[in-house]
């Protein structure tokens, strides 16, 4: 096949992993957006979500949805270093305390501090282990 | 307006139109989505089934299918022109409920027959027994220090005294169901617990227990649940005479209030049939259980049996489910604090 009729089939198909990976990206948002008000909605009202769609089913497709926006980065040799968004972060952080706190609800008091002070521990050094820059 | 969550991936004019338009087809596709599930959710649907093959499994959620006297049905064998009953518990209202059949590969066709059903609470069905007046002097069959029918409060648990039992009850939503009062349950002491043997767990299928005391609306009339029947008491005096329990209230058109419908045969089975019951006009009945009644022209043979319960798309049908979503938020949270439901 002559080079440059090559090298224009390797654009197009450039041009198309970029769609894709900006369509995945996307549907990644949706995903998430979903997940987050389902666990909301399962927290207020157990079985109001679970009743029609298993919470596992939307981990495993956002899971698989990850692994593809890293398999077409591989293929387009995209290294994104994107830097950490505190507004979304922070409301994640907010939404992940409110379901936290809404399951102890009905626990012992001194179980609940247990608890609380080894899951913030927990975290504390996941974040560091994940966050930490190598010396 | 453009939301690029990928700025850093910039595209050709080609590409970035042909993006912008997969990008709206996904995002309307979501969008559409999250309209369906929605709609599932404000607008729920509830389907229980039995298996007759299978009658002692845990998941046939078909209350007690029995004949006319009462005896259980567990072949799925119906005799020609004899009643045929089974019940199903679940709260909210519905707009219809479709009962779906299929007969057994031995059973003859079923040409005609019919369903019929009501609304109330299963033990409200009872037949009525004898009239019971100041001469018995066993309202109580209780041995301990609450008689029969008591809610009674230990260690964060509701429980229902019965025949020398406590019942727990699982949620505060089951306990509303039963039509029970929160201003009625009465702390017990761990000594005074101690005296009762636990039951089985009360779920929202649950029956009243004997010495559970019904007050009709409509009449003033009490009655009172014992041995499979259900006796009037002669006056409140009696009634209220040792029993540390409100009565539950319960409407006398639950009785009297049917809907009905002729069964069909589905169109692509020559085994399957289907009867739609239109249950609207039970929505303002007081109750949980929905007791169906069959009847046949024919000896029939049922394998499998369900009841599924729909919601129209209406505004009023709307406001009841946000109402009732409230309603389970509060008791969540707050349970004893009662919200007008009116």
């Amino acid at each position: 096949m002559p080079l440059d009729i090559k090298f224009q089939l390797n654009k197009i198909s450039q041009n198309k992993l970029l769609i894709i990976y900006k369509l995945i990206h996307d549907a990644l948002f949706i995903l998430i957006i979903f997940f987050i008000f389902a666990m909301i909605g399962e927290g207020l009202l157990p079985g109001i979500v679970s009743a029609h769609l298993g919470l596992y089913k939307i981990l495993v497709v956002i899971a698989l949805n990850i692994l593809a926006i890293k398999f077409v980065s591989l293929s387009l040799n995209l290294n994104s270093q994107e830097p950490l968004n505190k507004k979304a972060a922070s409301f994640l952080l907010f939404v992940l305390i409110f379901l936290f706190m809404n399951s102890l609800r009905n626990l012992d008091i001194f179980l609940n501090l247990i608890i609380i002070v080894t899951t913030v521990c927990i975290f504390y050094f996941l974040y560091k282990t994940t966050f930490s820059t190598s010396a | 307006m453009k939301f690029d969550l990928t700025k850093e991936v910039v595209l050709d004019e080609k590409g970035r139109k042909i993006y912008q338009i997969l990008q709206a087809f996904l995002y309307a596709a979501a969008f559409l989505g999250a309209g369906y599930f929605s709609y599932l959710i404000l607008f729920p649907s509830r389907t229980f089934e039995f298996d007759f093959t299978r009658p002692n499994s845990s998941t046939n959620s078909i209350i007690n299918p029995r004949d006319e006297a009462g005896v259980s049905i567990n072949s799925g064998k119906i005799p020609e022109n004899k009643n045929f009953y089974f019940d199903t518990a679940l709260a909210g209202n519905f707009s219809t409920a479709t009962v779906n059949f299929t007969l057994s590969n031995k059973s003859a066709e079923a040409k005609s027959g019919s369903i019929e059903v009501r609304r109330s609470y299963q033990s409200f069905f009872y037949p009525e027994g004898e009239q019971i007046g100041f001469e018995d002097k066993e309202l109580s069959r209780n041995p301990g220090v609450f008689s029969d029918g008591t809610l009674i409060s230990y260690n964060n648990g509701v429980y229902v005294v019965s025949g020398g039992f406590v019942f727990p009850i699982d949620t505060p939503l089951t306990f509303e169901l039963l039509g029970y009062n929160w201003n009625s349950v009465i702390p017990a002491s761990a000594d005074e617990f101690s005296l009762y043997q636990k039951g089985k767990l009360f779920n929202v299928k649950a029956v009243h227990p004997d010495g559970t005391i019904f007050l009709v609306a409509e009449n003033g009339r009490y009655y009172i649940i014992r041995d499979g029947l259900k006796h009037s008491l002669l006056s409140e005096n009696i009634a209220s005479s040792g029993m540390k329990v409100s009565p539950i209230i319960v409407s006398q058109k639950g009785l009297e209030t049917f809907s009905y419908c002729e069964i069909r045969k589905n169109i692509f089975s020559a085994r399957q049939y289907s009867c739609k019951l239109p249950v609207e006009n039970l929505k303002r009945l007081i109750g949980k259980d929905y007791e169906f009644k069959q009847n046949f022209g024919q000896n029939i043979e049922i394998d499998s049996l369900s009841v599924t319960f729909k919601k129209t798309i209406s505004v009023s049908n709307l406001k009841t489910t946000l109402r009732e979503m409230l309603t389970r938020i509060i008791l969540r949270y707050a349970p004893g604090y009662q919200i007008s439901t009116q």
